[in-house]
C-alpha cells in the first residue's frame, strides 16, 4: 500500500520548463547584473589567489623558512582571506538585490492576474512564488554564473602550471577527468533516483499517517486500532528499508569520492616519486604538485555538479517566468470613467468556468436602479456567477452586460469597481488596525467622527470602543480573533465609508447566527436605503423585503417577482422558503 | 499579530526521562561500536597520512616503499571508515527511529483521544516523522561526540609527542574555536530569532494578500498594495544584507584562526629547525595534525546544537507518549438485548468553555431520534459521549438502568456506528473504505448487495477499476454526495445495533441529495438511530425530536409539534418584511 505514489513528493520534482520561459524569466527577472558581473570577478580573482597557494606552500614544506617565503605565505593565506570576505559581500549584495527585483516583478504581475489565472494556482503556488522559489531560484543561478568563470580560470591557471614542472605530470591530471564524468553521469543518477525512490516512501508514511490521524475518531469509533497499529508499524518498516537503501547509496558515494581522490594523490605521490628519482623534478615542484592535487579534484567535482544545477535552476526559473506573463486584467483600454445612472441588464448572458459545464446558460434579467433584487436557488445554480460577471472579476463567453445602455465591458475597471461594493459571506479583511480595516479601499481621507458614525451605524462602534487601543487596535490575521458578526459588522461599516453606489451582497449572513442576521440586515436595509442592491440569499428578512426575487436553478431563470407572488407560483421557491425557515428557527 | 507573538521555544527533557522513553527499544549496540571503531580509525588513518606528509619531506621524496604502501592503506582505510559511519550511523539511527516510531503509533492508536482533540492533527503527525527522526539521531550522536572527544585527545596528545613547545603554542586554539563557534551558534540563534520576529510582518501580509486577491480586486487597491509588497521586499532585503555579512563575519574569523593554526607551527618551528631541535618533517607533520584539530573541533560544535534539537524532539514525543491510555479498563459485555439511552444531566466543556451544562434526555431504542439545534450547541460533543470516545464531566450516560461507563469500551464502541458529517475516506480502495472496520472477511455479493442499498453502485462500477479504484487524498475524487454514500455503504456493512449519524450540511447537489436521503432510510430501517438533521426532510422521517440550545435539551416531542414554531416563525418574519417593503 506505499507504493503510492504521493503527488508532492514525485521522484522527478523538476519542473520540466522549457528555454523560451526560461528567457522570459531573464527578460523580465531585471537581475544585478552589475552586482553579479562584479562578484563573479572577484571569484576569479579568489581562485587566482588559489593557484598561487600550493607553491609558497611548497617552499616551507620543503625545507625553506626562510623569513621571504615565510612572509609570502602569510601574504598569500591574507589575501585568500581578504578575496573570500570580497566574494563573499559581492554575492551578498548581487544575491540579496536580485531576489528583492524578481520578488517584485513577480508581485505587480501577481496584483494584476486574472481571476481565472488565479483559480487555477493556489494561494500556496503564489505565495511560494514571491518567497521560497524566487530566493532558491536566483541564489543558484547567481552561484552557477558566478563560480563558473572562476572555476575554469583555476584550471586554466593550474594545468599549464603544473606542466611547467614537468609535463608527465600533467597526464597523471589529466586521468582524473573520466573518473568525475563517471560521477557525474552515473552516480549522480544514482542517488538521484534513490533519494527519489526515498521521497515517495517518506511520502508514503507522511500520507497515510495524516490521513488515519486526520480519521482518528473513526478508527476509535470503528474498533480498529489493531488493524491500524499494524499497518503502521508495516509503512514505518518501509521507510525503514528506503532509509537503509539510501544510506548504502550515500556510503557508496563517499567511498566513491574519497577513493577517486585517493587515486589522484596515489598517482600524485608515486609518479611524482618516480619523476623525483629521476630528477626530471625538484623536490619543492613535487610538494607543490601534491598541494595541487586535492584542490583541482574539488574543482573538477564542483563544475560537474554545475552542469547539473544548471538544469535544475533552468526548470525553476521557468516556472517563474510563467508567473511573469500571468494573463492581467485589462486595466487600460476602457478609457469610460464616468459610470452611467439606470438599470442592470443581463441580456442572454451565457458562461462556464470550464469548457463543456455550463455555468449560466442565456440568462436574461433587469435589476432596477435603487431597488433591492435577491437571488435566491440551490447551490451551483449560477448566483454567486452573477455578481462575479457584475464585478468583471469574469467575462461572459456570450450575451452582454449593461448599466443603462452602456456595456460594462466599455467602463474603465477601476471605476467601475470604485462604483460597487462587493461583500460575501466570509466579510473578508486584513491585519493591520482597525482604522485601516475600515478604510481599506476608500480612496479619501476619512476623518474619525466620520469613521465613528460609520462604526455606531454598522453596530460595530461598541465592540470598538471595548478594544484594548479602540480604532488603533491591531486586528489577528485576517481578522480573525472577531466573530462571524463582528467581522460583518466591520465590513459594512467600510462599505458604508465607501458609500458606492452599486452593493453586491452573496450570502452576507449564511455564516451568522439568526438573530445577528436579523440584526445585520437590518443595518443593510438602513444603512443603503435608495442604493441599487444585489443580494445572493435566502435569508427571509431579505427575500421579503426583497422589491424583486429572480430565482435561479441550473444556470437559468426559473421564476421572478415578490415573495408573496412567488409562495403562491413557484413550488421551488416555497420549498426553499420553508427549508430556510427551518434553519433559521433550529439550526442557527 | 499572532505570529510576533509567537516565539520559539524548545521543549527540554531530564535524562531519565530520555531512558524512560527509549525502553523498550533495543538499542543496537553493536552498530555504536562500529560508529565509534570507525571514528577512531578515520582518526588514525588521517594521523598517519599526517605523519607520512612530514617522512616524505624529510626523505626528500626517497620513502621506502613500507612507507608508500603504509600511506596508500590508510587512505584506503579513511574512504572504508568514510563509507562505513554512513552505512553504520544509518542502521543505529534507523533502528532506533523504527522502534521509536512504532512505540509512539501504538501509543497514539490507543491514547484516550479528549488529550490530544484540541492538538491540531497535523503536529501529531510531525511527531512521527520528523520529531522521531530527529529523536532517534541521540543515541548515536553522543557516541559520535564520544568518538570526537577521544581524537582531540588523540590528536592533541601526538601534538605534545612530536614537540610540547609547539603543542603549547598551539593549544589555546582548541577552546578559542570551540567558544568562538559555541558562542556564534547562541548568537545566531538569537539573531535568527530575531529576523523572524522582524520578518512575522511580512510573512503574514504575504500569507494574508495570496490568498484573499480577490478582496484586493472588488475593493480596488491594486496600486496600494503593489506598494506595500515591495516596501516589504525591502525590508527583507536589508535583513538578508544584514544576516549575510554576519555570517561573512564568522567565516572571516574563522579563517583567521586557520592562520594561526598555519604561523604557529611555521614561525615557532623555523626557529627550532635552525636550532637543529627537530627536522622540517616534524613541523610539516605537526602544521598537518593541527588543520585536523580545527575540522574535529568544529564538528564537535555541530554536534552540541544536533543534540539540543534532538532532545527537543524526543521531549514532544515523550510528551504523547506520556497520554492517559484507554486499553485494559475491560467491563461488561454488549451482548444484551437493545436498551434506551438516558442521558442524566450530562454537561461537558472544552477547557474553560462549557459545550453542553446539563442536558437530560432519552433516546428511544428501534425508534429514529433527530437531533436539532444553532452551531456550537454541542451536538456532535453529544455524539462523541454517546459513542464513548469522551468521557462526560458532569452527569452520566446510562444503557436502560445501567452506567454506560460499566460495558467494555471496544464492545460499546463496535456495537454505535457513528457517520461523521464530512463523511471522511480512508486512504486506499473503494472496497477497503466499504469494508472498513468488518473483521470478517466479505464475499463479492455482499459487497454489491450493500453497496447497491447505499447508491453507490452505479457510480462505483461506471470507474474503469471499480470497487479497486483508489481514493485520492480526503477522498477529493469523489463528489460531497458519493463520499457520504460510502460512508453509509460502511455502515450498513457493519451492521451496528446503534446508529450516530451527522447529516452533511454540505451542498450536495439536488440530484446526490435525493439517492442519499433514500440511503440513509434504508440505513436507519429498524435501527436504534440519533441523526442530527441538517434538513426538513430528514426531522419529517425522525419519530422524535430533540432541540439542543445553550447547552441543554429545550424542547423535545414529535416533528409536527416541533414544526410548528418553523411555521409561526415564518409568517411572523413575512409580515415584517411586508411592512418594510412597505415603507
Amino acid at each position: 500500500m506505499m507504493k503510492k505514489v504521493n503527488s508532492k513528493y514525485s521522484s522527478d520534482g523538476v519542473f520540466k520548463g522549457n528555454g523560451k520561459e526560461f528567457g522570459i524569466f531573464l527578460k523580465y527577472a531585471h537581475l544585478s547584473w552589475g552586482w553579479i558581473a562584479f562578484a563573479a570577478l572577484v571569484t576569479v580573482g579568489y581562485y587566482l589567489t588559489v593557484t598561487r597557494l600550493p607553491g609558497s606552500t611548497a617552499a616551507l614544506f620543503s625545507g625553506n623558512f626562510s623569513d621571504s617565503a615565510i612572509t609570502g605565505l602569510i601574504v598569500n593565506f591574507s589575501s585568500l582571506m581578504v578575496m573570500m570576505m570580497l566574494v563573499g559581500i559581492a554575492s551578498l549584495i548581487a544575491e540579496s538585490r536580485s531576489v528583492r527585483s524578481v520578488r517584485r516583478a513577480v508581485w505587480i504581475r501577481m496584483m494584476g492576474i486574472r481571476a481565472d489565472y488565479y483559480d487555477g494556482h493556489s494561494a500556496a503556488e503564489l505565495l511560494s512564488a514571491v518567497t521560497s522559489d524566487t530566493e532558491m531560484t536566483v541564489k543558484q543561478l547567481i552561484q552557477v554564473i558566478t563560480t563558473a568563470p572562476g572555476l575554469i580560470m583555476y584550471l586554466t591557471q593550474a594545468l599549464p602550471l603544473i606542466n611547467g614542472f614537468s609535463p608527465k605530470l600533467l597526464w597523471a591530471v589529466l586521468i582524473l577527468i573520466p573518473f568525475y564524468i563517471i560521477y557525474a553521469f552515473f552516480m549522480g543518477r544514482w542517488q538521484y533516483k534513490v533519494s527519489g525512490h526515498i521521497q515517495v516512501r517518506i511520502g508514503g508514511l507522511t500520507g497515510y499517517l495524516s490521513d488515519r490521524i486526520r480519521n482518528l475518531t473513526m478508527i476509535k469509533s470503528f474498533v480498529t486500532e489493531k488493524q491500524e497499529e499494524e499497518k503502521g508499524v508495516a509503512a514505518s518498516r518501509e521507510l525503514y528499508k528506503a532509509n537503509i537503501h539510501y544510506s548504502y547509496a550515500s556510503g557508496a558515494i563517499v567511498a566513491y569520492t574519497i577513493l577517486a581522490e585517493i587515486v589522484g594523490i596515489i598517482i600524485a605521490v608515486l609518479w611524482g616519486c618516480v619523476l623525483l628519482r629521476s630528477g626530471e623534478i625538484n623536490l619543492e615542484a613535487w610538494l607543490a604538485f601534491y598541494l595541487f592535487v586535492p584542490t583541482i579534484n574539488t574543482v573538477l567535482r564542483q563544475l560537474t555538479n554545475i552542469w547539473a544545477s544548471l538544469k535544475e535552476v533552468q526548470g525553476r526559473a521557468a516556472r517563474l517566468g510563467g508567473m511573469m506573463v500571468a494573463p492581467q486584467e485589462d486595466r487600460n483600454q476602457n478609457e469610460q470613467e464616468d459610470i452611467p445612472v439606470g438599470d442592470i441588464r443581463f441580456d442572454h448572458v451565457g458562461f462556464s468556468y470550464r469548457e463543456g459545464i455550463s455555468v449560466l446558460d442565456g440568462v436574461s434579467f433587469t435589476v432596477p436602479a435603487g431597488k433591492m433584487t435577491a437571488i435566491v436557488g440551490l447551490s451551483g445554480s449560477g448566483k454567486t456567477t452573477v455578481l462575479r460577471l457584475i464585478e468583471k472579476l469574469y467575462t461572459p463567453q456570450s450575451g452582454e452586460i449593461r448599466i443603462g445602455n452602456t456595456p460594462i465591458d466599455k467602463l474603465n475597471l477601476d471605476a467601475w469597481r470604485d462604483y460597487l461594493s462587493y461583500v460575501d459571506q466570509n466579510a473578508e479583511m486584513f491585519s493591520g488596525t482597525v482604522r485601516e480595516a475600515l478604510t481599506y479601499g476608500v480612496h479619501r481621507p476619512v476623518e474619525a467622527d466620520e469613521m465613528e458614525r460609520a462604526a455606531k451605524r454598522a453596530g460595530i462602534h461598541d465592540f470598538i470602543a471595548s478594544l484594548p487601543d479602540t480604532y488603533d487596535t491591531r486586528l489577528a490575521l485576517w481578522g480573525n480573533t472577531m466573530s462571524g458578526g463582528q467581522r460583518q459588522r466591520m465590513v459594512i461599516a467600510r462599505e458604508l465609508l465607501k458609500n458606492a453606489d452599486i452593493l453586491l451582497l452573496d450570502e452576507p449572513t449564511s455564516a451568522l447566527d439568526s438573530e445577528s442576521a436579523a440584526k445585520v440586515s437590518e443595518t443593510f436595509f438602513k444603512g443603503f436605503e435608495g442604493k441599487t442592491v444585489i443580494a445572493v440569499t435566502h435569508e427571509l428578512n431579505f427575500i421579503t423585503a426583497a422589491d424583486q426575487i429572480i430565482v435561479m436553478s441550473g444556470g437559468k431563470i426559473s421564476a421572478s417577482g415578490r415573495h408573496q407572488e412567488l409562495m403562491h407560483s413557484c413550488p421551488m421557491y416555497r420549498e426553499l422558503v420553508e427549508e430556510q425557515s427551518y434553519q433559521e428557527v433550529f439550526a442557527k | 499579530m499572532n505570529h510576533k507573538n509567537r516565539k520559539f521555544i524548545l521543549e527540554k527533557s531530564t535524562i531519565r526521562d530520555n531512558i524512560w522513553a527509549m525502553k523498550g527499544i533495543r538499542i543496537p549496540v553493536l552498530f555504536l561500536i562500529l560508529i565509534f571503531a570507525m571514528a577512531m580509525l578515520s582518526a588514525y588513518s588521517a594521523m598517519n597520512i599526517s605523519l607520512f606528509t612530514g617522512n616524505m619531506v624529510d626523505a626528500q621524496g626517497d620513502v621506502p616503499t613500507r612507507q608508500l604502501v603504509k600511506f596508500t592503506v590508510s587512505y584506503l582505510l579513511i574512504a572504508i571508515a568514510s563509507a562505513g559511519t554512513v552505512v553504520f550511523s544509518a542502521f543505529a539511527s534507523e533502528k532506533i527511529n523504527l522502534g521509536l516510531r512504532t512505540k509512539l503509533w501504538r501509543k497514539i492508536m490507543y491514547a484516550a483521544q479528549s488529550s490530544y482533540s484540541r492538538d491540531s492533527g497535523e503536529s501529531l503527525v510531525s511527531r512521527v516523522t520528523a520529531d522521531c527522526d530527529f529523536a532517534s539521531k541521540l543515541v548515536t550522536i553522543l557516541v559520535q561526540m564520544l568518538a570526537t572527544s577521544v581524537t582531540l585527545v588523540l590528536y592533541i596528545s601526538k601534538m605534545f609527542s612530536l614537540n610540547s613547545r609547539l603543542a603549547i603554542a598551539m593549544i589555546w586554539l582548541v577552546p578559542a574555536t570551540v567558544l568562538f563557534g559555541y558562542g556564534y551558534a547562541r548568537l545566531h540563534f538569537v539573531i535568527a530569532q530575531k529576523t523572524q520576529a522582524m520578518l512575522a510582518g511580512t510573512t503574514t501580509y504575504l500569507v494574508e494578500h495570496t490568498k484573499s486577491l480577490n478582496l484586493i480586486k472588488t475593493s480596488g487597491t491594486q496600486a496600494e498594495e503593489t506598494e506595500k509588497g515591495l516596501h516589504h521586499f525591502d525590508k527583507q532585503y536589508s535583513m538578508q544584507l544584514k544576516t549575510g555579512l554576519m555570517s561573512i563575519a564568522y567565516n572571516a574569523i574563522q579563517h583567521l584562526f586557520d592562520i594561526f593554526s598555519l604561523l604557529i607551527p611555521f614561525l615557532i618551528g623555523a626557529r627550532l629547525v635552525e636550532d637543529k631541535i627537530i627536522r622540517v618533517g616534524i613541523v610539516i607533520a605537526f602544521y598537518s595534525i593541527a588543520r585536523n584539530v580545527g575540522t574535529v573541533a568544529t564538528n564537535f560544535i555541530n554536534y552540541v546544537g544536533t543534540i539540543r534539537q534532538a532532545n527537543g524532539a524526543l521531549a514532544r514525543v515523550i510528551k504523547v507518549l506520556r497520554l492517559p491510555d484507554e486499553r485494559g479498563a475491560g467491563g461488561r459485555t454488549m451482548d444484551v438485548p437493545d436498551q434506551d439511552i438516558v442521558m442524566e444531566e450530562v454537561g461537558f466543556s472544552y477547557g474553560d468553555k462549557p459545550v453542553l451544562k446539563s442536558v437530560s434526555c432519552t433516546i428511544p431504542k428501534k425508534k429514529v431520534t433527530a437531533l436539532i439545534g444553532p452551531n456550537g450547541s454541542g451536538k456532535s460533543t453529544l455524539f462523541r459521549l454517546i459513542d464513548r470516545l469522551a468521557e462526560p464531566g458532569e452527569g452520566r450516560i446510562c444503557f436502560g438502568e445501567r452506567p454506560a461507563a460499566d460495558y467494555d469500551l471496544f464492545e460499546w464502541r463496535r456495537a454505535f456506528c457513528l457517520v461523521a458529517q464530512e463523511s471522511p475516506l480512508m486512504e486506499g480502495t473503494i472496497r477497503e473504505n466499504i469494508c472498513y472496520g468488518c473483521e470478517r472477511a466479505v464475499s463479492r455479493e455482499e459487497l454489491e448487495k450493500v453497496a447497491k442499498q447505499a447508491h453507490v453502485y452505479d457510480f462505483v462500477s461506471r470507474l474503469p477499476d471499480g470497487f479497486e479504484t483508489k481514493v485520492a487524498l480526503g477522498g477529493s475524487n469523489f463528489s460531497g454526495g458519493q463520499r457520504q454514500c460510502i460512508a453509509i455503504a460502511r455502515a450498513i456493512m457493519n451492521n451496528p445495533d446503534y446508529l450516530l449519524l451527522d447529516e452533511a450540511t454540505s451542498n450536495l447537489d439536488a440530484r446526490s441529495e435525493r439517492s442519499v436521503v433514500e440511503a440513509l432510510n434504508e440505513l436507519m430501517k429498524g435501527r436504534t438511530t440519533v441523526i442530527i438533521a441538517h434538513s426538513l426532510a430528514s426531522i419529517r422521517n425522525a419519530d422524535h425530536v430533540i432541540v439542543l440550545h445553550d447547552g441543554k435539551a429545550e424542547s423535545t416531542g414529535s416533528p409536527e409539534q416541533i414544526l410548528q414554531t418553523a411555521d409561526s416563525y415564518l409568517s411572523k418574519v413575512a409580515q415584517r418584511g411586508k411592512k418594510f417593503a412597505a415603507d
